[in-house]
């Protein structure tokens, strides 16, 4: 059980490390190829706009506000999985009731009730990554449970 | 060959979204988790299913439906950019340039990194057609597709057999 849960902590790492590679990119040249693959495997999962990423310093996420706090929020959700000792099952409603400030502020930015800001799609996208991850493996394992 | 048109159908649905960029900007890696609850949907009222969806179930078709969604999105992909010469590689490429010259890294793996690119976008302005292009293309969208219909596979297994079999 812990061995699925640390790979599942690496996988999320390396898909949050592949989306902040710009930061440390100057380490070594091959990063320059990793740089390439991650951009083009995020350009299926995200529209990586310019002007939604999330910069300081200079450089730049690969993936857009929103989902880099999705990803963020799995990841912070694997870490904690770690020190739980059984996946509790988590009603399909609190997936819902998470997924909720994130649609609001989807369907706000889109019609321009106010202006994208990405502070809020990186926090809403947070408490989906968190929430939904949860759900994801309590499903999993209750599943499993069930002799499935 | 009945019992696939879920995933057929689903998998059409999510190889147009992926080429509407409205809707690729605001649904994100929504969409394949979605169509693949949408696959579930057809596959239980197509059946007339009365027992809830297993584990199994959910990850076998999520799993087929990102598949199925990856070749339409290619086929759609290469039918345009078969078309118009052009598409999002040739359109980013000048700022690829500019990108890959404000990295710290020595000239000839810059110059190695920008050949590469340039012989795919000269390809596809002169033939419509690269087939790196379309090697990188499939074998990006196989893995994306595949991981994220599962996950919505699963999460459409539980969400469907809450709501129509009462399972919690």
């Amino acid at each position: 059980m812990l061995k699925i849960k640390f790979a599942i902590v690496l996988i999320l790492l390396i898909w949050n490390l592949g989306n902040f590679i710009e930061f440390y990119i100057h380490l070594a040249d091959f990063l320059l190829f990793f740089h390439l693959f991650f951009n083009h495997l995020f350009s299926f999962v995200c529209h990586q706009d310019a002007e939604k990423v999330i910069s300081f310093w200079g450089k730049s996420t690969l993936l857009c506000s929103r989902c880099s706090g999705i990803y963020f929020g799995a990841f912070l959700f694997s870490i904690v999985n770690i020190f739980t000792k059984q996946a509790k099952l988590i009603k399909t409603k609190y997936l819902f009731f998470a997924a909720i400030p994130l649609i609001f502020d989807v369907t706000f930015t889109s019609f321009g009730i106010y202006n994208y800001s990405k502070i809020i799609a990186f926090s809403t996208g947070i408490l989906l990554g968190f929430v939904g991850l949860e759900f994801l493996i309590s499903t999993i394992f209750t599943f499993s449970d069930n002799g499935e | 060959m009945k019992k696939y048109y879920p995933i057929l159908i689903a998998g059409f649905i999510g190889g147009i979204a992926f080429i509407i960029p409205i809707f690729k900007s605001l649904s994100c890696c929504l969409v394949i988790p979605i169509i693949s609850v949408l696959a579930l949907y057809f596959e239980m009222k197509s059946t007339g299913r009365i027992e809830p969806f297993k584990l199994k179930e959910g990850i076998s078709i999520g799993l087929f439906t990102g598949i199925s969604s990856a070749f339409f999105g290619l086929f759609f992909d290469v039918f345009i950019t078969l078309v118009t010469h052009s598409n999002e590689l040739v359109l980013s490429y000048p700022q690829m340039n500019e990108m890959l010259n404000t990295f710290p890294v020595d000239e000839p793996t810059k110059k190695q990194a920008l050949e590469m690119i340039k012989n795919v976008v000269q390809q596809i302005q002169n033939n419509g057609f690269s087939s790196i292009y379309v090697f990188a293309m499939l074998i990006n969208g196989l893995i994306s597709n595949s991981i994220f219909g599962i996950i919505g596979g699963i999460v459409g297994a539980r969400i469907l057999n809450n709501k129509f079999f009462k399972v919690e």
